[in-house]
């Protein structure tokens, strides 16, 4: 499914995937492997953990189990975390203090967020918004979740668009929604929100691109809150039924097995299950990548298991992984082109790849969105994502002496 | 049993599929028509020049790496580009020794000596080509190289004839045929239609942006205009400076170089606009008949200045749930 376009106008496009893939329930395992950036929580081993029981201040448990073994654990991206392995029991104990609300309304605000946290959700509403925006567009074109999400239950979307109302108290409501998705969107909105029409390419569904055409389209607007359709609509369906979030939607991506599904996953399932399950077998130099194949994070091991943020597991074989090379850069102008901070993409990288950090600051490297286009459209192949993270990097780190 | 090795490298895990020599031979696709339409109207003399010049550049740019001790990568084809270009602007007769020296020129001076492929500050290419044109000027004088050749149309040099008689000199030609390509000049710049293709045919392709070629005919257009209201007995038409001698070569092909261009959109505008102004001014003012190319490599001084206009909006503030 690798978007390879010749005849461009001037910019390569990577459209999204729009087809109708259909969600499937992906039978859990008996075990589940949960992350937590805090250490030592007082849990041990052998301890019975229920079902919405809260295990560390950003983990609320998705499983009722007891605890199999907790151990230091590097993440994906580095970070040092903590894993908790529980062993799932057969039958589901509640945690208790766990209740369901049912009032969207503004004076809820502080019940809402409360009940979210103790549901499993960090929200990290931060300062007061212009406007709040429900993206129904994926955010990668490997991904399936948001369209598809807002496919199966788009009635949902009234609620929705209460409790953001009610969280933020945002007084513009948006909802960012493809062509194709458009008359659907239009029949639930009713009048609560406006809508913000997207073409089905990359990177339109990144909050900060869908930010910068929202503000285009309405003066006025300086700052914006974007929260994919999938996620608010697990907050609306975990609010209602008062139960934690237990389960994620991942996009499972296999190219070479021609294999695109949409599944419901328990999270902490081991990614390794989830491959196993539909006979994917991972060869040499093969990759393994979660969050996509433009800003996905490729992981060295398929012990992994899924957390509330993963949205696509793909596996790209020997022939498909993209192989960067240090040419020197051809100043052909197609990262800056394809850029859609309008970031002097070819400048900025030169300057990092001989450490001027202070001339990528002058360029304002800082509001690069790492989308990977400008790495994707390089003729000379150059890692031009690393190059740009250097900077940001390097800038942080004077920054903070 | 033991797990298989997993690629870790980074983010993006797609590419588009280019690569430098995919650009290349693009360029050289889009090049061909015009250069097949150079060998029908001068026969072995232009595919004698083409193919010296395609294989001195070529060697030289291989010589010159393995001397500066640099990897070879003449199969990106970078090499070839700039020899079938060095050899659409030449006369079709340009003795061999001329078509050597400017293509080592071009590899060495133009190229080589900034460090290669996207360093050369000067579109290479030009810079073997204004090297001939300073030091050899008979041989490269399209006024006097085409005495030994009888086409069937009009064997004068347009712009030679302009610059000589002015614009009440210019009855004979027409101008669709100057369009068509029934024009002398260099071997590749007969045929503005065929040009224009190609040029249409790389932006469609994605290789150049429009703004270098469109901004560059506007500003030739515009500046000739210019002179044309004042005196259209003096100065000729407008559409005669877009049609006539090296203007379409320079606006699709040889302006949009990478390296030498700039790369913001409004610089990428101005740099061509101020190309096809220079390049008028150049064909009203100056010893030389035409000025587009001179017009380049001044503007090629430009182009960083160019790229440092920054225009643009400041990101949002952006929180995400």
């Amino acid at each position: 499914v690798q978007a390879v376009s010749f005849f461009s106008f001037w910019a390569p496009r990577v459209p999204l995937n729009e087809d109708i893939v259909p969600i499937e329930e992906f039978d859990p395992g008996e075990t589940a492997r949960l992350y937590t950036r805090e250490s030592g929580m007082g849990l041990e081993t052998g301890d019975a953990v229920k079902t919405g029981q809260r295990l560390a201040p950003d983990l609320v448990s998705p499983v009722t189990g007891t605890v199999a073994q907790i151990e230091p654990f590097n993440g994906i991206d580095g970070q040092t975390l903590t894993s908790i392995a529980l062993d799932v029991a057969a039958e589901e104990e509640m945690a208790e203090g766990l209740e369901s609300v049912t009032d969207f309304s503004d004076d809820a605000r502080d019940a809402l967020l409360s009940t979210l946290s103790d549901l499993g959700f960090n929200v990290n509403l931060g300062s007061d918004v212009d406007a709040a925006v429900i993206s129904c567009v994926d955010t990668d074109p490997l991904h399936t979740v948001n369209q598809q999400t807002f496919r199966e239950s788009a009635n949902t979307l009234p609620d929705a668009i209460s409790l953001l109302k009610a969280l933020t108290g945002a007084k513009r409501v948006l909802v960012a929604i493809t062509r194709q998705l458009q008359g659907l969107a239009r029949r639930h909105v009713d009048g609560h929100a406006e809508m913000l029409l997207l073409d089905a390419f990359y990177p339109n569904g990144l909050p900060e691109v869908i930010l910068r055409k929202a503000s285009r389209k309405y003066a006025g607007m300086d700052s914006g809150l974007v929260v994919g359709v999938e996620r608010l609509f697990a907050m609306v369906t975990a609010l209602k039924d008062g139960k934690p979030i237990q389960d994620k939607l991942v996009t499972l991506s296999v190219p070479s097995a021609g294999l695109c599904k949409t599944l419901r996953v328990r999270i902490g399932t081991r990614i390794g299950d989830v491959l196993d399950a539909h006979e994917v077998t991972l060869g040499e130099n093969s990759k393994l990548v979660t969050g996509g194949a433009m800003r996905g994070i490729p992981c060295y091991s398929t012990d992994f298991a899924v957390t509330p943020e993963t949205d696509s597991i793909c596996v790209q074989d020997e022939t498909r992984v993209v192989e960067h090379r240090n040419t020197p850069c051809l100043n052909c102008g197609k990262c800056s082109a394809v850029c859609p901070m309008d970031l002097r993409v070819n400048l900025i990288c030169r300057y990092s790849e001989y450490a001027l950090f202070d001339e990528c600051q002058k360029m304002d490297v800082d509001d690069c969105i790492e989308c990977g286009l400008c790495a994707y459209a390089c003729t000379a192949r150059r890692p031009l994502i690393h190059y740009l993270k250097l900077a940001k990097a390097e800038l942080a780190k004077k920054t903070e002496e | 049993m033991k797990k298989p090795d997993l690629v870790v490298s980074y983010a993006p895990h797609w590419h588009c599929g280019s690569s430098i020599a995919s650009t290349m031979y693009g360029f050289l696709l889009a090049l061909a028509p015009a250069a097949l339409f150079g060998i029908y109207l001068y026969g072995i003399d232009a595919a004698r020049v083409i193919a010296l010049a395609v294989v001195c550049c070529v060697v030289s740019e291989a010589l010159i790496q393995r001397i500066f001790k640099q990897p070879v990568t003449v199969g990106d084809g970078s090499a070839v580009l700039s020899g079938l270009l060095l050899a659409l602007i030449l006369p079709p007769n340009a003795p061999f020794w001329l078509v050597m020296v400017g293509s080592l020129m071009s590899m060495l001076v133009g190229k080589h000596v900034y460090g290669g492929l996207g360093s050369n500050p000067f579109n290479a290419v030009l810079v073997g080509w204004a090297i001939l044109k300073i030091s050899w000027k008979a041989q490269m004088d399209f006024n006097l190289v085409f005495a030994g050749y009888d086409l069937p149309m009009v064997m004068k040099y347009p712009l030679g004839v302009l610059w000589k008689q002015g614009a009440s000199g210019l009855g004979e030609f027409s101008m669709f045929d100057l369009f068509v390509g029934k024009e002398v000049g260099g071997i590749g710049c007969s045929s503005d239609l065929l040009l224009l293709l190609g040029g249409v045919s790389l932006i469609l392709m994605g290789e150049i942006s429009w703004r270098i070629p469109v901004c560059f005919l506007l500003g030739i257009a515009l500046t000739s205009s210019v002179f044309w209201l004042a005196d259209s007995g003096r100065y000729a038409s407008p559409l005669f400076h877009v049609l006539a001698g090296n203007a379409m070569i320079g606006a699709f092909f040889l302006a949009p170089d990478y390296s030498s261009s700039p790369v913001g959109k409004w610089a990428m505008m101005l740099f061509g606009f101020g190309c096809g102004s220079i390049a008028v001014l150049l064909r009203v003012w100056s010893a030389y008949p035409d000025g587009t190319f001179f017009a380049i490599l001044l503007m090629n001084i430009m182009s960083p200045l160019l790229d440092m206009l920054k225009a643009r909006r400041q990101a949002h503030s952006v929180v995400t749930v």
